[in-house]
């Protein structure tokens, strides 16, 4: 059987946005653990990179979507949190509207005629 | 090699390459410990464990690159609201200082240059640009020395304390080194235009060395912000022209018979603020030796 391939770097850069804010909207997260929810969530396809990660963070919390504090990780580190801010929660209920038009799109187009 | 000798490494690579933030550096140091306690769990030796986490973080000079695309140089950007309001604080009496000095018929071309200079560095506050708040902080930090000292609560002074607290970096490590840099230059911008040259000598035929020490700083200041080399030159030439200008004022101004009456606080004031400004051009000299970064400053993407 002739491997799967892995997802397509543009595709992969294209989500981040969303699902990062999407992540976040559950609760505030870290991180490492941004990782691993990206992981599980794609049932291990999308495998986001550190050197990805924190500079598409830092970002948003340039643009206002999300906001960083310190806080204290449960190995009693301190550790930068990100949360959502308001700003972040209408940019992602855009996105969603906008990837709902595209995930519809693909629906109808994949249909047998 | 320990842990800590290992991740300590690493972090000194990003730091060669680009200048970060001490947070953000911790940020990394925290992910790469993670990392590392993760691959224990699942039975990587102790002892490989974080060389290994290392690895697959990845090149510590790519991630100090990704880092430094949307973290300027001069640390993170001020929102909207505070750059708004800080600018606001000081432009106003800002511009007040101009239509005075440009009034004022003895008033000299530089010091109508640098009050515009001051202006321009404003308007970049409100824009947002990185490099214009840790300078306006540092400037409005200078400013606030008299309010506390004197209990002097004049309207520009509380304007300029409220503006401190505007683009003062409330989270630790917030700060950049060349950030830190553009503080004490914004101090000792301060000190030579207030101790030299605006009151230390009330009439504007001033001190040459105290405007030459202020443009000194002027040049400094752009150095920094185009990170290039020769702004370590600038700064330590203010320093000694702020030194000139010193002795040149001292014996005149501060001791001369006209300002026996003068406050001995109000005098030690003057004194310190040059004092400070030395300390801070000399201090911006040591910390803007940063020659790595220019070639990073690729646009956002």
């Amino acid at each position: 059987m002739r491997q799967r391939e892995r997802i397509g770097k543009e595709l992969v850069a294209a989500s981040a946005t969303p699902l990062l804010l999407a992540i976040l909207n559950k609760g505030p997260s870290y991180g490492y653990a941004i990782i691993q929810a990206v992981r599980e969530l794609s049932g291990g396809e999308l495998e986001w990179s550190e050197g990805m990660l924190y500079p598409v963070l830092h970002r948003l919390e340039d643009q206002g979507l999300i906001e960083s504090y310190e806080g204290v990780g449960e190995t009693g580190r301190k550790r930068r949190y990100y949360k959502l801010c308001a700003d972040g929660r209408r940019a992602l209920t855009e996105e969603r509207r906008q990837w709902d038009v595209i995930g519809a799109a693909l629906d109808k187009a994949w249909r047998p005629a | 090699m320990s842990d800590d000798e290992t991740i300590r490494q690493y972090l000194d690579q990003m730091r060669a390459e680009a200048e970060l933030a001490r947070a953000d550096l911790d940020e990394i140091e925290d992910h790469i410990r993670d990392l590392a306690t993760e691959l224990c769990a699942r039975g990587v030796a102790p002892g490989e464990a974080t060389a290994l986490a290392c690895r697959r973080v990845g090149d510590p000079r790519q991630i100090a690159r990704e880092h430094a695309r949307v973290r300027s140089p001069f640390g993170a950007r001020l929102s909207r609201a505070r750059a708004w309001s800080a600018a606001l604080l000081l432009g106003a009496p800002a511009l007040y200082a101009l239509t005075h000095v440009i009034e004022s018929p003895r008033a000299p071309a530089t010091l109508v240059a640098s009050v515009v200079a001051w202006l321009g560095v404003i308007g970049a506050l409100a824009l947002r640009k990185r490099w214009a708040r840790p300078l306006a902080l540092g400037f409005a930090c200078a400013c606030s020395v008299p309010l506390v000292l004197f209990h002097y609560f004049g309207v520009h002074d509380i304007a300029t304390l409220g503006a401190v607290a505007f683009l003062m970096p409330w989270r630790r490590g917030e700060i950049t080194r060349a950030a830190l840099a553009l503080v004490l230059l914004g101090v000792a911008y301060d000190g030579a235009s207030r101790g030299v040259i605006f009151y230390g000598s009330y009439a504007f035929d001033a001190n040459p060395f105290g405007v030459l020490a202020a443009s000194l700083v002027i040049v400094a200041i752009a150095g920094v912000v185009l990170r290039r080399g020769w702004a370590i030159g600038a700064a330590a030439g203010a320093a000694a022209a702020l030194a000139v200008a010193f002795q040149w004022t001292m014996f005149d101004d501060w001791f001369g018979p006209h300002r026996v009456g003068a406050a001995p606080l109000l005098r030690f004031y003057e004194m310190a603020s040059v004092g400070i400004a030395i300390a801070s051009a000399l201090g911006a000299a040591f910390v803007a030796r940063q020659p790595r970064v220019r070639a990073l400053r690729t646009p956002a993407a």
